[in-house]
């Protein structure tokens, strides 16, 4: 399914545009959240209203998801799934990307983010599972740089060497102007660093499923919580995974070997899809036990109240059952594709319902919680959406995504 | 003198050392005062002065709906008391006075004034990253507003939804027992402006202070002794079967 290089050039100007102005009216969404108090806090009892919203939502999607990419281009380098080889490449580039991104979404969402670089440098508190959340994914962020760095050696010395332009500079670089290396030893430092980097990230995120767990609110108080976002990020993960690659799949075409990365992917996606059946049910369903407590209980009845057409239709209906049928009764590509971004439709909003619908059941001395997204607060999320898109393009752009394994000839 | 000695002695004078260090911090920690706010509930009558006073004190807008000390109204259909009990509830604006409400049905009414409860075992202060919160010897629990980077999570983390973001300094706020004036011998702006005396605020330590007096001969209760955090704000009748 390959298109005439006219109009693929076409599309992708439109598309690089379209990004653009996206990300340009992101910045204008950021801008106005900062400048203008969007969070309309009242009445006097300010945790009425909840205070994270739809970036920290997104925050949090963009880094479990990272964790998830993490895992399976480790499986492909460190732990030697050879079916999933020929994509590691793709993934490492994703996981950068939306780590990236969402490290930006939560330093753009947090007030005074400056001051978080002096105070982490003295000020800090060990006690405080948010401090160990942004350690650790500063950690995985260092050591998914050291990775890819290694990793892409052996092919940016091939770029360097044979492109022209805007490609040889970065090669250069990225190198830091040595031209020279050993494969061998490179490989031996990717794996080493990317085992180290998958136990990191999984610290990181298990800590970010404890940040919420630890509070005393019924839908987060869990200790499974931080076991289940793990689990999720092995789903959105495998679903960004097979949504990136065949997205440039579709423009560029796509080779048998990666075809055969997206079967082990899309296995992947249904088994860690039918265990999140199970972790959800197991959890609602222990909360609503007759020996469960009010509280318990209360946490499901916001699934059928506020959150019927978010949980019931997006997280459950688009995000698992349309998914599962769509891959376990066919193999097309298109309808992996299909599943792919259904999947990750169901993931994000079941990240709004977790981090919203959390802190709605903060009942306060009999008050309701009042929540709702403002559209600034759309505007900046869509923004870093797009962020994302572009940065993964250009990435593939200028990086030696595409390099065979025969034209290696000059290393 | 032999190794063995030397170390034993030296071992020995580490111990001694470290124990007179403890019994000396035992003892200044009972000399400390211990700062607590008792609340009668029975002589509130909702007047909102506290509410102006805290705001005009501590630079807190009076035309936003947020503050660091507020009062809740309830109207109470209590037949039989129960948790089931019918209850309306409302946020005081100082403006605004429910009990001149037609709505305001029921026979039962009270207030409650709210305020940060300076919990002994505060979530604010284990949750904060940047160690923005704090407990001083007194234990008062303080925002360093310096360091504070506003990620809220002091606000999620929160159970009586005592802090808040404060929209200028764009840095977490709550109230601070008016530590700027507690530590020059000076009651809290609430408690000092309050008509009826329903606040009212000392060492719990000091054996000839009203607050000890008034723990020693009421019943105090405090909100949601289930969450562990062991505050430092008591109520004088409160019916905790409708008021979390």
């Amino acid at each position: 399914m390959e298109i005439s290089s006219k109009n693929l050039k076409k599309a992708e100007i439109a598309i690089i545009f379209a990004l653009t102005l996206l990300v340009l009216v992101g910045v204008f969404g950021i801008i106005q959240i900062h400048t203008k108090p969007v969070i309309p806090i009242e009445p006097y009892e300010s945790a009425l209203n909840t205070p994270w919203k739809l970036l920290v939502a997104l925050y949090v999607f963009f880094v479990v998801s990272t964790t998830g990419l993490c895992i399976i281009a480790a499986l492909g380098e460190v732990f030697g799934v050879r079916d999933l080889e020929p994509v590691v490449k793709d993934v490492l580039l994703m996981a950068l990307v939306t780590i990236l991104v969402g490290l930006l979404t939560i330093g753009l969402e947090i007030e005074r983010v400056e001051r978080g670089v002096f105070a982490m440098l003295g000020h800090t508190n060990p006690k405080s599972i948010m401090f160990w959340m942004i350690m650790f994914y500063l950690l995985y962020f260092i050591f998914l740089i050291g990775e890819m760095w290694f990793y892409f050696r052996e092919d940016l010395i091939l770029q360097a060497k044979t492109s022209k332009g805007i490609k040889r500079l970065i090669a250069k670089i990225i190198l830091l102007g040595k031209l020279n290396g050993n494969k061998e030893i490179d490989k031996e430092f990717a794996k080493k660093i990317g085992f180290v980097e998958v136990v990191t990230a999984v610290m990181a995120t298990s800590n970010l499923g404890a940040l919420f767990a630890v509070n005393y609110l019924p839908l987060w108080h869990d200790p499974l919580t931080p076991i289940y976002i793990l689990l999720t990020g092995i789903v959105s993960g495998s679903a960004l995974a097979i949504v990136g690659i065949l997205s440039v799949g579709f423009l560029r075409g796509i080779d048998e070997e990666k075809m055969k990365a997206i079967q082990f992917l899309k296995l992947l996606l249904v088994f860690s899809l039918i265990v999140m059946i199970f972790f959800i049910i197991w959890r609602f369903l222990i909360k609503i036990y007759p020996t469960s407590n009010e509280v318990s209980i209360l946490s499901i009845s916001l699934f059928f109240s506020k959150f019927l057409l978010n949980f019931w239709f997006f997280e459950i209906i688009v995000g698992i059952i349309v998914p599962l049928i769509l891959l376990v009764l066919s193999s097309s590509v298109n309808r992996i594709f299909i599943a792919g971004l259904f999947v990750l439709v169901g993931i994000f909003v079941s990240r709004i319902n977790f981090v919203i619908g959390g802190q709605i059941l903060k009942e306060i001395s009999g008050g309701s919680v009042t929540y709702g997204i403002h559209p600034f607060e759309i505007m900046a999320a869509s923004g870093f959406i797009a962020l994302a898109i572009l940065l993964y393009y250009i990435g593939y752009k200028l990086l030696p995504m595409g390099v065979k394994h025969e034209e290696k000839r000059f290393y | 003198m032999k190794r063995r000695d030397f170390i034993k002695g030296v071992i020995g004078l580490i111990f001694a050392f470290q124990m007179s260090k403890a019994i000396c911090k035992e003892n200044e920690k009972k000399s400390e005062s211990s700062f607590v706010m008792v609340i009668d509930i029975n002589k509130c009558i909702g007047c909102g002065n506290c509410v102006i006073a805290c705001k005009t004190e501590n630079e807190v807008p009076l035309d936003i709906p947020l503050a660091r000390t507020w009062i809740e109204g309830y109207s109470v259909e209590e037949r039989i008391p129960t948790f089931e009990s019918k209850v309306q509830k409302i946020v005081m604006n100082t403006d605004k006075n429910p009990f001149l409400d037609a709505d305001w049905k029921y026979p039962k009414t009270f207030f409650v004034p709210k305020l940060c409860n300076h919990c002994a075992n505060a979530p604010c202060v284990n949750v904060c990253p940047v160690y923005a919160r704090f407990y001083t010897k007194e234990g008062v629990v303080l925002v360093d507003k310096e360091t504070c980077i506003g990620c809220k999570y002091c606000i999620v983390a929160c159970p009586y939804g005592a802090t808040f973001l404060h929209p200028e300094q764009k840095v977490t706020d709550k109230c601070t027992f008016c530590y700027h004036r507690i530590k020059d011998g000076l009651e809290p702006a609430c408690v000092l402006v309050c008509p009826t005396g329903a606040r009212v605020f000392g060492d719990v330590n000091d054996e000839g202070s009203e607050v000890h007096k008034l723990i020693k001969e009421n019943k105090v209760t405090v909100l949601k002794p289930e969450e562990g955090t062991f505050p430092r704000v008591l109520y004088i009748g409160l019916d905790s079967y409708i008021v979390e």
